[in-house]
């Protein structure tokens, strides 16, 4: 049994189970504290009867215009509880709680890394479909100097799903594989 | 930190004479200036001077300084001189200006102390309707209400203050206004606070009807449940779980709640049977429905949930329900099951192990692991094999059955780096060979495991116990541990805390606050300063057993939190901690043995403080209370022949077996407390000649210890062979893990005579 439920500064303490895993990341206080600050109702986490955490979802707002968007940072899901559809249950909760006011936003976004075709075909059966490819994303300088150079071990897909704001659905495209751009293209 | 580096070179190299001397130069320069005569305060504190530096500190008070750094100077002062002083309260009474009472607020901010915060933003409501500059009032106002409800909701309040402080927010709130979430949250909670529920339904109500926020929506639902509503509670769970398709198994939870009590079951089951998700299957099981176990199971069995998900439903004996059995036996027949019915069969092995973990399922445990180990060839990277629980089940059931003595455990380190060999992300092996490391003398592979597991930040708070328990070979990760404190807690938080009030996120911020002062008051914070303090003073660095000191003297009140995550380790196989296993391992320290550890370290470098007779006293309750080691027990009793001239114990005999981390700790803790009477300039006669005897002794050590070793090692094929036949390891695994132990070993014996 799994139930949605805002993030607080103290479950930092209750998340080996989920971040002992080499695939998520662990990152400064601050990080954590920002997200919490800047959008608190962006960072939830699924839990169980007893409140074990089973995963969590770090998200914001970004962009401007028709760019207005919201973006999954973090979307991890501790392994006993894998392949049970808590990671839609989360990005859907994310749809809910973004495409209605207060945020209202066009549409969503994520990066993933172009080989991770698990992660990619989850996301594509959520709706996302690619916008772009991010040359280079997960790579060192050099990387980042030629969109022509693909390389799928560390370049990005941008997947994005419009939401209902987006009525002409502008901020998805069919052909999104073909685009590519560098890392320091990406402004909102 | 000071306004002045050559003070402050001074300061940091201890040279408080020359400190000083620098501070005088510059009171004569600035005689105006506060700041230095708080600074000269503080120095002469920190040299030991108390009493001049709080007569100083009071003299200076007295005057009324305005400058918030000479303030902050002042504050730290009276704290070294263990005296509670309010300073930035007293000033801001007299000059409310808005820049010094806003420093009020984030000083406080920065000792995390609610009812300052408190005191503070009332003051600013006032400073700001003042000011002449342009200042957001309600903001301010805002804070000021979020603060009497942080107030309420953490501190130890006078029943007139407690009833007082929520009537004062809620007409703040009605100054601010209720545009936002956030407002409505702060309101909400005043308005509950202050007993009225009823009104604070219908604001969440109206709200979560234009905005469907998380957090309102769960108290609204939990105001509903504590007010005994159901009809409302059955109508409120409908709505999120029908119409705005919120599959979300509090809400379920509530519906079924509601139901019984409003007589609508039936609408009840309607309403799971019309979904098909795991919380409705596990509704249908909470509703008690004919074969819903056995329905959830055939749905979900394949999957790693089913065991957690489904044991508080189940009864003892479980296991030999035909779903299970049967569908036991037909995995056992396979030759090659599938990746889906190793999970089948994980799931299955736990049910059994809620019955009965005797030899035979020991012997299936292993049988099952080697009959499904082929997944382990094709795992893609970073991916776990599942199987690896039929380890941890086995491992468990041997524990529990034995005297757990060197040839278990070492058997058992064997089995779990040949498990980790293929298996190498699987966190819960690492952390189970970790525990087996520190009990068998091999500190230094622990310790690498710890890296390994990439452990870093808010984790060293939640993990570092595991490898900084009864620490006998040098400081290791417990440097990083300790950098988290001072570098990541102390520098980040606070200003988190102050841009969580700046972007309005009220509803987030007890939790920033709790955290600050559960890091602050931390139990691996303090028991890795005392660790580290043994390490250093065994090592003869005086400079770094008193940074440690500081952090132990900073610690303002007695409460220990204690952040230490014991639930991962124990979160597989049965997922529950077995007291049957646990009580077999040797256990992490105490609240009351920390506590009595760092009143050690008090009573020996911090003899000035007015607390040192009250820290006396209470070290001889815990001494007399704590479980101790012959050997510590043996350490205290010569302490406190130098405090209170009591005969000390004799010394206890040495462990015979060097694969034992306690053969390690005797000699670390015989050489530490011989040079903890050094300090205190004490009688080491004795200790003298109890240290020349070990340090004679140890040039045998290194062969002793391969020796045994090599003695373990015959015993550990043997015990492989006869305990752990269906597991098949190899004679070349074993001399690989061996090979790998014997360098280890040879660290940790290094470590030992070099002391």
């Amino acid at each position: 049994m799994s139930s949605i439920r805002p993030f607080s500064a103290t479950d930092l303490f209750e998340l080996n189970s989920i971040n002992l895993d080499p695939l998520t990341e662990n990152f400064y206080l601050y990080f954590y504290l920002q997200y919490l600050s800047e959008w608190p109702s962006l960072f939830y986490k699924v839990v169980s009867p007893s409140n074990d955490v089973q995963g969590y979802m770090l998200a914001k707002t970004e962009g401007k215009g028709k760019d207005w968007h919201a973006h999954i940072s973090a979307v991890t899901v501790n392994p006993n509880y894998r392949r049970i559809g808590l990671a839609s249950t989360l990005c859907s909760s994310l749809e809910r709680f973004t495409e209605n006011e207060p945020y209202e936003v066009y549409f969503i976004d994520l990066f993933v890394r172009c080989n991770n075709k698990l992660a990619i075909v989850l996301y594509e059966k959520l709706g996302y479909s690619v916008y772009r490819r991010v040359v280079g994303y997960y790579g060192d300088y050099e990387s980042k100097m030629n969109r022509n150079k693909v390389d799928d071990e560390i370049d990005a897909f941008d997947m994005r799903k419009a939401l209902k704001r987006d009525i002409n659905r502008e901020s998805v495209r069919a052909d999104g594989r073909k685009y590519n751009v560098l890392p320091n293209e990406i402004v909102f | 930190m000071y306004k002045d580096s050559a003070i402050e070179n001074a300061v940091r190299a201890g040279n408080w004479r020359n400190a000083l001397s620098l501070v005088s130069k510059k009171i004569k320069q600035h005689p105006n200036s506060s700041y230095f005569y708080a600074l000269e305060a503080e120095i002469l504190a920190l040299s030991g001077k108390r009493q001049e530096a709080e007569s100083k500190a009071n003299h200076l008070l007295d005057k009324l300084p305005s400058d918030p750094d000479a303030l902050k100077l002042l504050a730290n002062v009276f704290d070294l001189c263990e005296v509670q002083q309010d300073v930035f309260d007293k000033v801001c009474k007299k000059y409310p200006s808005v820049d010094l009472v806003y420093e009020y607020f984030t000083f406080s901010v920065a000792r995390g102390d609610i009812l300052g915060m408190q005191k503070a933003s009332m003051l600013l409501t006032r400073a700001v309707a003042t000011a002449k500059q342009s200042v957001d009032t309600q903001l301010f106002k805002f804070w000021a209400a979020t603060c009497l409800m942080l107030t309420c909701r953490c501190c130890t309040l006078a029943a007139s203050v407690q009833k007082l402080y929520p009537q004062l927010g809620v007409r703040l709130m009605e100054q601010v206004g209720l545009q936002t979430a956030q407002h409505v949250y702060v309101y909400v909670r005043l308005l509950q606070l202050a007993g009225r529920d009823d009104e604070s339904v219908r604001f969440m109500e109206n709200f979560l009807a234009k905005e469907n926020d998380l957090e309102l929506k769960i108290i609204y639902l939990e105001t509903l449940d504590r007010m005994n509503e159901p009809e409302e509670l059955f109508r409120a769970c409908q709505n999120y779980l029908i119409r705005l398709n919120e599959d979300d198994w509090d809400t379920w939870k509530l519906l079924i709640k509601a139901a019984k009590a409003t007589d609508k079951l039936d609408e009840c089951r309607e309403l799971i049977t019309s979904y098909s998700s795991r919380n409705t299957k596990l509704a249908a099981v909470e509703l008690a429905e004919p074969c819903a176990i056995e329905e959830y199971f055939h749905d979900y069995g394949a999957k790693l949930c089913c065991f957690t998900d489904l044991k508080p439903y189940v009864q003892k004996g479980v296991f030999k329900e035909p779903f299970l059995k049967n569908r036991y036996d037909a995995i056992v027949s396979l030759k090659k099951p599938t990746l889906e019915q190793v999970i089948s069969a994980v799931n299955i092995m736990k049910f059994r192990a809620l019955d009965a973990r005797d030899k035979q399922f020991v012997a299936d445990c292993c049988m099952l692991y080697n009959k499904t180990k082929s997944h382990l060839d094709c795992l893609e990277e970073f991916d776990y094999f599942p199987g690896y629980e039929f380890l941890i089940l086995a491992m468990e059931a041997s524990i529990e059955h034995s005297n757990f003595g060197l040839e278990l455990i070492y058997s058992l380190i064997v089995i779990l780096e040949e498990a980790l060999v293929k298996n190498k992300y699987e966190f819960h092996l690492k952390l189970w060979l970790m525990r087996l490391y520190t009990i068998a003398n091999l500190q230094p592979a622990a310790d690498e495991l710890y890296r390994s597991l990439k452990i870093k930040f808010v984790q060293h708070d939640t993990l570092s116990h595991l490898i900084g328990t009864r620490r006998s070979i040098g400081a290791g990760p417990l440097v990083e541990v300790a950098k988290f404190y001072t570098q990541n807690v102390q520098r980040e938080i606070p200003h988190m805390i102050i841009s969580g009030f700046q972007s309005t996120a009220m509803n987030k911020l007890q939790g920033f606050v709790e955290l600050y002062n559960r890091l602050n008051t931390s139990f691996s914070k303090i028991s890795t300063a005392v660790e580290l303090i043994r390490a250093y003073r065994l090592k003869d660095d005086q400079k770094g057993v008193e940074e440690q000191v500081s952090v132990l003297r900073s610690l303002r009140d007695q409460e220990i939190s204690d952040n230490r995550d014991f639930k991962t380790f124990w979160d597989c196989g049965v997922h529950e901690r077995l007291a049957e296993v646990d009580s077999k391992l040797p256990q992490y320290y105490t609240g009351d043995h920390l506590r009595l550890l760092m009143l050690r370290e008090l009573l020996i470098y911090d003899p000035e403080s007015r607390k040192t007779n009250e820290r006396k006293k209470e070290l001889l309750e815990l001494y007399a209370k704590v479980r101790l080691s012959e050997i510590e027990k043996w350490s205290f009793s010569v302490l406190l022949q130098h405090f209170e001239n009591t005969e000390p114990l004799p010394l206890p005999p040495k462990p015979d077996t060097m694969l034992s981390s306690e053969f390690n700790y005797y000699h670390a803790v015989v050489v530490d407390t011989y040079k903890q009477v050094a300090f205190l300039k004490g009688n080491t006669r004795d200790l003298k000649s109890i240290l020349t005897n070990l340090r004679n002794e140890n040039r045998e050590y290194k062969s002793m210890a391969r020796k045994q070793l090599e003695e373990v090692r015959k015993k550990v094929k043997v015990s492989l062979k006869n305990n752990f036949k269906e597991l098949d390891i190899s004679d070349n695994s074993i001399s690989t893990a061996f090979a790998k132990m014997r360098q280890h070993l040879d660290s940790s014996i290094a470590y030992l005579q070099g002391l």
